[in-house]
């Protein structure tokens, strides 16, 4: 589509303001009287619709058509009334910026704003909205109701249902369930069964954009409204509607569209330009270091865009979702419900944008059968849980005004626009031109369609009715639409073109209706006209190919739009930087309105920031704050300069971009600079460097989505990091969910269709709420106009739908705009309002979702081949997928990149400026941005003029830029899909980002991208990215570029391709600036980047060559995607935001981390003051973003800038609302919070609770102290010198002697002592007696209770009995064959138990189960013991056959829990009849005791029981060791003989022999194992065996007691014998058996248990026991021997000569203590023990003999009497047991000591305080 | 249908509760015991068995978190480790490792930090009184000491020591009785109330 100048209009061609006002001059600040009408060319302004011509909305003319309609939706009253602030933008040149004069009246324009203050929208309000919006919704919520009801009409309604459609997936959509699948048939049927948009249409037109006709052409939809009409007409109603309130109110130029007539409030919630003109920072106060550098890469206010940031950024409201736009009701409203639709059924889900948005597509489909819900949306709504804080207004906002059927379509747009205008109310109303008839022609008229001009009159058509003309955008728009609409197929010539440029003088009156957005779209009109539509068909078919320049030209863009634009831009560009005020900041804007949108009656405070319009800048200069380079950023234009400010500049700007384009931009956006570039980084790790500005990665990524930020070199790390974050992995992405989700919003949803949305991103990138109104409204018009073409062109019915898209792009854009500007409450805001897309975006609601959704979908579709096909779909998958560029950022860039460009190295803001750029190369004017990214954008959508111009073009291009393969193609593209994601993955890499953006969109003419606009001239191969980018585009046309290069009288000469936003920025201002340094280079410096320098840089070659981040930029991870999808629905945007702010940072990913130490390292390089401003501006924003570094000195724009009162006031009042202190951390509190706290906030407040009284003392507002919560160990003195007191207290004892103090415990227990009847109950126990020991406790309690387990199990032993030990503790259980090894180990003591052999297992000891369940194992085992007997704890066999509980003798559990001892006394004890001997711990005694009283087992405590337990057991060793039985595993019943004698060989004591004899005589006598009573009323049988098959032989009456004599194997069976001598079996049933007394397990096994018998000596296996009669314990009198033994054995022990003397000595002395007073218990060996006393005593001192007594003293004396025994000298007794004891001792006095010394402290220290009270 | 499973569900827990006790109150050789028994066998079994499951979710849950390389993920694989290294040893029978491991490293690990306790039992009791001294507090701190010094084998505070002892055996004994009862007395309620279903809905 050559670009035919004659088409464009004038003012599209740069002919009109940009001629006659010298681009050096900053905007005459008209008064923001909207109704002025474009002061550019009159002459041109028939092109310019009525609203931009400040005619009143063609909405007063009902019979207009609907287009026009539209277009006068924009609020008319704006034309009337220019904010004052505008107004006072008057020439008066005081302030130089950049060499260039600002007047005062430009100044003070923006000093007219309306502050914040002033908007009716609380941020209660808007906090109940987020907080609504954030609530976790089901699906039915989450889904308006509307919707799935429109959806079954629509099934019903065949007109409406698309036959290719899916209605098999039920009521729901398929993309919403998920299972929407990329076929063609999808897209195109709808298209086809689209009523309005015949399949020819369809075909045409890109998938993407039938999926968007389709779904936004609601049924509602007024049918005379395309999408993009309606679209316009919603923004122009909310203007027009906000046009009368923004006349009464100041600031919130747009966003009166969307606090809506009704509301007023609203706008005020949302920070005016006021307050990014604080953001941006005065002079005399220093604006945020990071607005500043923000402002200084903004491009030059001066720029064209006349977008007064009072004026809504919006467009004229579409008529149909204009509905919602008059009525919008206030964001309260909106946090519940939405807004109802007059005309239509109201939509009650509304709160989620997405469900506005689907309201809005159903009512759409309504009128638009061809409308299917899975062509509208992809993004499942389940998992896109819209991001709570930004859903909140916005959302509502766009619903309630739904006014026409097509309004429900627009509805969320409309509520996004609300949202924006709320934000942003434009000072002035909306001077909204009503969009002539001509216009409206231009843009409905599709150049593909014959038809189309009616369709899509219909479809862009702007509301006649309700459009009010906004003042100084819609005049833009107007200007912009003119353009387009005259041209009904073809786009608008030049002349139309340059007609509608020129009557929109920016400077001269107050922003029309256009917004940023429109003049930016205006831009991009008038540049892309000459481009219009630019071959789409070769662009969209390849990637590489770009739009040639014929295409680009043949869109409405022609080269001499940009040439206009560029020209006009270009002086504005470099004027821009010099602005640093906040009024100068608007005043760029105005400037840049006015330049950028050629002429147009700039609206002073948007197209003052939006240094976009470069046109003037040279003279208004005034360098945009942050805010301006938001606008710049918006600007395509103005945005060579604007963006890398951008990127900087406040997050809001991020997130504004973000939201534009990529979401993952927008999320990681947000944060600061660095964040943003961080996010790029990880992409392109080497970029982020190059790329050092982080505005322009941000404002790339925003407009193209995560695809710039990721190709981009983004200089900044957050923002590299987030889009590499994104792509690779995610959630490490941080970025700022808010903008995520707005970039999802716009880019995954919307800007998936796409590209769209990026141009109106572009526009929406403006901050200021004029500005940003203005660009949107811009964008929106470009979009509608480019939207047009193709909808004309190929899909006449469908343009609505389109238009719809656009719109709401458009709105979400602008919406996104007018949030990006308040900073914290902007990320809600953009949130919010981003939200509904989020929602929409089936991947996730986080960038990372968006980005994952791409990545997934292009590397591998597998990952989330639903999601993203819902994505896709809702984006258009189709295009999407057909895009081989990418439907995923990466893919896009990777297109992008793959493309001739290969600028990878320009930093991402540069090739996205650049391409952005190319428009404004093209049109120097205001607009230029606008035309960059419009014609791109258009181009590649095809919708300008090529798709009018060469239907099937645009077609192409659609299918190109968004791989939105037309119906036909739709199959091929599926495929594709996978490709083009993993092209843009790769690609990513290799390319720069940007570059791969734009190839990936196709967009990129080869020569035109932004870059191009210099390089216009150039080759198209050659063209940088941004070349290829809108070549893709089909916006510009090499041609086109060169064409507009050449208009703009820049010639060919300008350096070719827009490398970086330099060149663009060269190659806008190229003729009045020479920019020699790039923006790159600048930023790299270290942050000292002069505004002037920059735009004085000349413009950077072309890159050739691949950024380092886009080489280094690692793949896209699936897993990412999956972190994100967990996060999606989870929260809104900001939720997410805080989530991520929340995140440790151990949890972020490498890169991530990277990625953030790299931005921490950046601040160092910058002064941190920047920085913190920066973050300052986004409260909410994790620190990881780091302000960029390009921040790093303030702008000579503040330094220039002479503030007056007023203004200094605003500023202070924008500090004070954003803390410039200091950096926000991690912990910084949300935007909300901060808006809350601020004390200027006080009005805005519903309650008095929230309400801060503002203390005006406040100039400056202080910032908050960074609340870093760092966990400092804190080391108390007086707890470290306890822990010192305590250590030593139980370390010296183990070391010197002297610390040993007290007496050992005692040797023996006290008489009648629970303890000592414990100990007697063991000594007791007869020789082969089972013993049940559980051992209940842990580790933790090893240390006091092993000591005791041992004790016990030695006494066991000893007494040759067999310890049965179970355990509930797992870890207890595990144990307890450790605690065997001492004991086989102590060789003496086995000794003295007569083996020579390690004890063994089941043999000498049985470990049995682990019992589960406490209480409930109890229970089991005591109800179940013979079974669970059977095995031990490794599954042996233990060969025990236990009967009961009974057979054991003794129950004994050690424990350290009380409850364990009553769980055995009542589980265990009532099963038997044994004693329980507990031995507990210190802890649990107190409650143990009860129990021990009451069983009578006794109780043993703690160490001290233990150690007495084994001092004991040394010397009660009274057992007769040889008579130790051992079961044989052996079913013969043989008794043997004595086998003492050979165990006395062993060292048995002689004395065994003697019991031996014994034994052996006992042996012989039969076996009793008691008596057993006939449990029986009746005579039972005695047979001859066990079992009933026996014969009978007696009977034995009930109660006859007989004998047992033993029992069978399962023991059911008893043989016993009567008294008569007869000895038979009866079954054990029928016995009442009482067990022997004391019955021993041999005796209970009976004869058949008894080994033979062999000499002790013999293998283990056949190991012989002796039956253990009972007799022979009492064979005592033996004992005399044992004085021999006891010699035999002393040795052993006392050889212990390493030292354990003492305790043998001690024990020895005890026992014989006993002896005198307890030797009856004991009795067997009394006599014994003091022999072996005096042997020992004799062994550990020679002195301390004779007597027990003495032996005690004689220690005593030794060791608490002789502190001075050395170090070296103490012995250790076995198991350091005394050392124990005394450390427990001091460490007992210690801790009373201090223990006692505190209270004592306390005490005082209370009194003394009461006596200080007192 | 929901009504009447938990009904059943109850009947049934009732049931098998009611026949438990029963089996449990009457003589071994009684059939019902057996059930009892088994009933008891399976309780145990299950018990077991949720130990079991505990193990595998313990291992899943900690695989995740390597797998996605969640916070503490090292730790996870620590444990996985470890938990993987004892479980094999076990079962290829190397005991004498697992019982190394379990002696040298848990019953260290876990009795030096029980050891520590006694720094943070201490240096809160001396701090019990910063806030507020009161009379509770100060019983408390004089019973402590008492129990302290009491307990101390010094001949010099021997008073104390039979003081000890009478605490101990006095009031102590007779507030642990009294908690003991009225435990006694909350598990016959709790019991009853969980035979009759009052206290488990047996069915979620």
């Amino acid at each position: 589509m050559s670009q035919d100048p004659k088409k464009i209009p004038g003012w599209l061609r740069g002919k009109g303001k940009p001629e006659q006002e010298p681009p050096s001059e900053p905007p005459t600040p008209e008064p923001p009287t909207p109704d002025t009408p474009p002061t550019a060319d009159e002459a041109d302004s028939g092109d310019f619709p009525p609203w931009l011509r400040g005619e009143q909305p063609p909405a007063a003319a009902s019979d207009s058509p609907a287009k026009l309609r539209r277009l006068s939706a924009q609020p008319p009253e704006q034309q009337g009334s220019l904010p004052p602030w505008l107004a006072g933008m008057e020439e008066s040149k005081s302030v130089k910026i950049g060499g260039t004069e600002l007047s005062e009246e430009y100044l003070k324009s923006a000093d007219e704003l309306p502050d914040t203050l002033d908007s009716e929208m609380t941020y209660d309000s808007w906090m109940a909205q987020q907080l609504e919006s954030k609530r976790v919704k089901d699906i039915e919520e989450e889904i308006p109701g509307d919707l799935i009801d429109l959806i079954k009409e629509d099934q019903q309604a065949e007109t409406v249902v698309d036959p290719g459609e899916k209605k098999a997936t039920g009521q729901l959509p398929d993309w919403f369930l998920g299972l929407e699948e990329l076929d063609t048939t999808e897209a195109p049927d709808w298209f086809q069964t689209d009523d309005k948009a015949p399949k020819a249409t369809s075909d045409q037109m890109p998938p993407w954009i039938n999926d968007m006709v389709e779904e936004e052409p609601a049924e509602e939809a007024p049918p005379e409204m395309d999408d993009i009409g309606s679209f316009f007409n919603s923004i122009g109603s909310s203007a027009a509607d906000e046009a009368d309130e923004a006349d009464e109110e100041e600031e919130a130029p747009d966003l009166d569209w969307f606090s809506a007539p009704e509301e007023p409030e609203q706008r005020q919630h949302l920070p005016d330009t006021g307050f990014f003109r604080q953001l941006v920072g005065k002079g005399e106060s220093e604006p945020s270091s990071k607005a500043l550098s923000q402002a200084d890469t903004l491009p030059s206010l001066d720029d064209t865009q006349p977008k007064p940031p009072d004026q809504p950024l919006t467009p004229p409201k579409p008529a149909a979702p204009v509905k919602s736009q008059f009525e919008l009701p206030d964001i309260d409203d909106f946090e519940d419900e939405p807004p109802e639709r007059e005309d239509e059924p109201r939509i009650d889900i509304p709160q989620n944008e997405l469900d506005a948005f689907f309201d809005n597509v159903a009512a759409d489909r309504d009128d638009s059968p061809a409308l299917s819900f899975d062509d509208i949306e992809d993004p499942e709504m389940e998992w896109i849980v819209p991001p709570e804080p930004v859903a909140e207004e916005p959302e509502p906002e766009a619903e309630p005004a739904p006014e026409s059927s097509s309004e429900d379509n627009l509805n969320w747009l409309n509520e996004l626009q609300g949202i924006v205008n709320s934000a942003t109310r434009p000072l002035q109303p909306p001077q909204e031109e009503i969009v002539p008839q001509d216009i409206a022609k231009a843009w409905d008229a599709p150049p593909v369609q014959a038809d189309s001009s009616d369709s899509e009159a219909d479809a862009f058509a702007w509301p006649e009715t309700e459009y009010v003309e906004p003042e100084p955008e819609p005049q833009q728009d107007s200007d912009w639409l003119t353009t387009i609409t005259p041209d009904d197929d073809q786009p608008p010539t030049e002349a139309e073109i340059s007609q509608a440029l020129e009557p929109p003088p920016m400077p001269s009156t107050p922003p029309t209706g256009g917004s940023l957005l429109s003049s930016r779209l205006r831009q991009a009109q008038e540049q892309k006209a000459p481009q219009p539509a630019p071959e789409p068909e070769d662009e969209f078919p390849s990637e590489e190919a770009l739009i040639p320049e014929d295409e680009l030209q043949t869109g409405w863009l022609t080269d001499d739009l940009f040439v206009d634009e560029q020209d006009q831009q270009a002086a504005p560009a470099a004027s821009s930087q010099s602005k640093p005020d906040d009024d100068d900041f608007f005043s760029m804007l105005e400037a840049n309105a006015d330049a950028n949108l050629l002429d147009e009656p700039p609206d002073d405070s948007l197209f003052n920031d939006s240094t976009i319009m470069t046109p003037r800048p040279p003279e208004l200069k005034s360098e945009p704050p942050a805010e301006d380079e938001f606008f710049a950023a918006l600007n395509f234009g103005g945005g060579q300069e604007a963006q890398p400010a951008e990127q900087e500049a406040e997050p809001q700007d991020d997130q504004f971009y973000s939201s534009l384009f990529g979401d993952e931009q927008g999320s990681e956006q947000p944060a600061a600079s660095d964040d943003m570039y961080a996010s790029w980084s990880d992409e392109q790790p080497a970029t982020s460097e190059t790329e050092a500005e982080p505005q322009d990665d941000q404002f790339y990524a925003s407009l193209f989505g995560d695809e710039q930020g990721s190709e981009q070199p983004a200089a900044s790390d957050d923002a590299y990091a987030s889009w590499s974050d994104e792509q690779p992995a995610t959630s490490e992405t941080e970025a700022e969910p808010q903008d995520d989700q707005f970039y999802a919003s716009l880019f995954g949803d919307e800007q998936e269709n796409e590209q769209p949305a990026a141009p109106v991103a572009s526009n929406d990138a403006l901050p200021s709420d004029d500005d940003l109104f203005a660009s949107l409204n811009f964008g929106d018009d470009e979009g509608s106009d480019q939207a047009e073409p193709l909808t004309a062109s190929s899909f006449e019915n469908e343009m609505p739908q389109t238009g719809d898209l656009f719109g709401s792009l458009n709105f979400a854009d602008e919406q996104a705009d007018n949030q990006a500007e308040p900073s914290a409450a902007d990320r809600d805001f953009f949130a919010a309002l981003n939200e509904p897309e989020i929602d929409e975006l089936p991947p996730a609601a986080s960038e990372e979702g968006l980005f994952e959704q791409w990545s997934d979908e292009s590397p591998a579709e597998t990952s989330a081949p639903a999601q993203d096909n819902d994505f896709f779909a809702s984006l258009n998958e189709p295009d999407i997928d057909a895009l081989p560029p990418a439907a995923s950022e990466e893919g896009m860039f990777a297109q992008w990149s793959d493309q001739p460009i290969e600028e990878s190295a320009v930093p991402a803001e540069d090739d996205f400026f650049a391409a952005l750029d190319m428009n404004n190369a093209l049109e120097e004017e205001p607009v230029s941005e606008h035309d960059d990214v419009p014609e791109d954008f258009f181009a590649s959508l095809g919708l300008a003029d090529e798709a009018d111009a060469s239907p099937t073009q645009p077609v192409r291009d659609d299918n190109l830029i968004w791989n939105v393969p037309s119906e036909n193609e739709v199959p091929a593209e599926a495929e594709a899909e996978a490709d083009p994601y993993r092209e843009w993955d790769a690609p990513q890499k290799e390319m720069p980002p940007e570059d791969d953006f734009f190839a990936a969109l196709g967009m990129i003419g080869e020569a035109q991208p932004a870059d191009t606009l210099p390089a216009a001239d150039q080759d198209v191969t050659e063209a940088p990215p941004e070349e290829d980018f809108f070549k893709s585009l089909g916006m510009i046309g090499d041609e086109d570029a060169s064409a507009a290069i050449r208009s703009s009288g820049r010639g060919a000469t300008t350096p070719p391709a827009f490398s970086d936003v330099d060149s663009y920025l060269a190659s806008l201002n190229s003729e009045q600036i020479d920019v020699t340094p790039t923006t790159d280079d600048l930023f790299k410096q270290g942050g000292s980047v002069d505004i002037d320098a920059l735009f004085s840089e000349p413009v950077l070659p072309e890159r050739t060559e691949k950024t380092k981040t886009d080489e280094l930029l690692p793949a896209v991870n699936a897993d990412w995607l999956a972190q994100l999808q967990a996060s999606v629905g989870e929260v809104s945007a900001s939720a997410i935001v805080r989530q991520k702010e929340d995140k440790p940072v151990e949890e972020l990913s490498d890169r991530l981390k990277k990625l953030r130490a790299r931005a921490e390292q950046i601040p160092d390089e910058a002064p941190a003051p920047e920085s913190d401003a920066l973050t300052n501006v986004l409260p909410g924003v994790p620190s990881s973003l780091a302000a960029a570094p390009v921040s790093g000195t303030e702008s000579t724009l503040l330094q220039n800038v002479v503030l007056t009162a007023d203004q200094q006031n605003k500023v202070n009042l924008l500090k004070a609302l954003v803390p410039l202190d200091e950096r926000v951390g991690t912990n910084r509190m949300s935007a909300i919070e901060a808006t809350y706290d601020s004390p200027f906030m006080a009005d805005l407040e519903d309650t008095a609770e929230t309400v801060v009284q503002p203390t005006k003392a406040e100039a400056t507002p202080k910032a908050r102290p960074r609340k870093r919560q760092r966990q400092r160990i804190v080391l108390r003195p007086d707890r470290f010198l306890i822990a010192v007191i305590l250590a030593l207290a139980v370390i010296l004892p183990f070391l010197f002697t002297g610390f040993r103090v007290g007496s050992l415990p005692p040797s023996s227990f006290a008489a009648g002592s629970p303890e000592q009847v414990a100990f007697s109950q063991l000594d007791r126990l007869k020789p082969g007696s089972l013993v049940l020991i559980g051992m209940e406790y842990g580790p933790t309690a090893a240390a006091e209770l092993d000591p005791m387990t041992e004790a016990i199990i030695r006494h066991v032993l000893l007494r040759a009995s067999y310890p049965v030990l179970i355990s509930g503790d797992a870890l207890g259980s595990l144990r307890i064959s450790d605690l065997f090894a001492p004991i086989n180990a102590d060789t003496a003591f086995l000794h003295r138990i007569g083996l020579t052999q390690a004890l063994a297992a089941n043999h000498d000891y049985y470990i049995v189960h682990y019992l589960p369940g406490s209480v409930i194992g109890l229970r089991a085992f005591s109800e179940n013991t013979t079974d669970l007997l059977l095995t031990d704890i490794q599954g042996q066999t233990t060969n025990l056959r236990v009967r009961s509980l009974k057979d054991f003798a003794l129950v004994t559990v050690v424990t350290d829990r009380a409850e364990t001892v009553r769980n055995y006394a009542e589980q265990i004890m009532p099963l038997t009849q044994a004693p329980l001997v507990s031995a507990v711990s210190y802890s649990a005694a107190p409650l143990a005791e009860p129990y021990a009283h009451t069983l009578g087992g006794g109780l043993l405590i703690g160490y001290q029981d233990s150690y007495t337990y084994n001092v004991m057991l040394g010397t009660a060793n009274t057992l007769n060791m040889g008579q130790r039985i051992r079961i044989i595993p052996t079913d013969e019943p043989t008794v043997t003989a004595p086998l003492l004698p050979a165990e006395a060989q062993g060292g048995v004591p002689a004395e065994v022999s003697t019991e031996a004899a014994t034994a052996e005589a006992a042996a012989t006598e039969p076996a009793s194992l008691g008596t057993a009573t006939v449990n029986s009323t009746n005579t039972v049988n005695m047979r001859s065996g066990p079992g009933t098959t026996n014969a009978v032989i007696a009977g034995v009456p009930g109660g006859t007691q007989v004998t047992v004599i033993s029992y069978n194997a399962d023991r059911s069976w008893v043989n016993v014998r009567l008294a008569s001598g007869v000895e038979g079996w009866i079954s054990a049933a029928l016995l009442t058996i009482t067990p022997k007394t004391a019955l021993t397990h041999l005796e209970f096994y009976g004869k058949q248990r008894i080994d033979p018998g062999e000499p002790t000596n013999t293998p283990r296996s056949t190991r012989v026991t002796t039956r253990a009669a009972s007799p022979t314990a009492t064979a005592s009198p033996t004992a005399t021997a044992s004085p021999t033994a006891a010699a035999t054995r002393v040795p052993a022990t006392a050889t212990a000569t390493e030292g354990a003397g003492l305790l043998l000595a001690q024990a020895t002395s005890e026992v014989t203590a006993q002896t005198t007073t307890e030797s009856a218990p004991l009795g067997v060996t009394e006599t014994v023990i003091p022999t072996a006393t005096a042997t020992a005593t004799a062994t550990a001192t020679a002195s301390a003999t004779s007597t027990p007594t003495a032996a005690a003293t004689a220690q005593a004396t030794a060791f608490v009497g002789a502190p001075g025994v050395t170090f070296t000298l103490p012995p250790h007794s076995d198991g350091y047991q005394d050392e124990r004891w005394y450390a427990m001792n001091l460490g007992i006095i210690a801790s009373a000591i201090v223990i006692g010394f505190g209270a004592v402290f306390n005490v005082v220290r209370g009194l003394l305080r009461r006596g200080q009270r007192g | 249908m929901a009504r009447l499973g938990t009904a059943l569900a109850t009947a049934i827990a009732i049931g098998f509760g009611l026949l438990t006790v029963w089996g449990l109150l009457s003589s071994a050789n009684v059939p019902i015991a057996n059930i009892t028994q088994v009933i008891l066998q399976l309780a145990v079994i299950m018990v077991a068995v949720t130990i079991l499951l505990g193990v595998l979710n313990l291992f899943v849950v900690h695989l995740r978190r390597i797998g996605r390389r969640q916070k503490g993920w090292v730790y996870s694989f620590v444990l996985i480790v470890s938990a993987a290294a004892v479980i094999g040893l076990w079962i290829t029978g190397q005991t004498t490792t697992n019982q190394f491991l379990l002696e040298n490293v848990e019953l260290s690990v876990e009795s030096a930090l029980a050891g520590l306790m006694v720094f943070a039992l201490v240096f809160g009791a001396y701090r019990m009184m910063r806030r507020r001294v009161t009379w509770s507090a100060v019983l408390f701190t004089l019973v402590l000491l008492i129990i302290l010094i009491g307990a101390l084998p010094v001949p010099q505070v021997a008073f104390l020591a039979s003081v000890r002892a009478w605490l101990l055996a006095v009031p102590v004994s007779a507030g642990a009785r009294g908690i003991l009862l009225g435990i006694a007395l909350a598990t016959v309620v709790t019991g009853v109330r969980v035979l009759i279903g009052q206290d488990r809905s047996y069915r979620e």
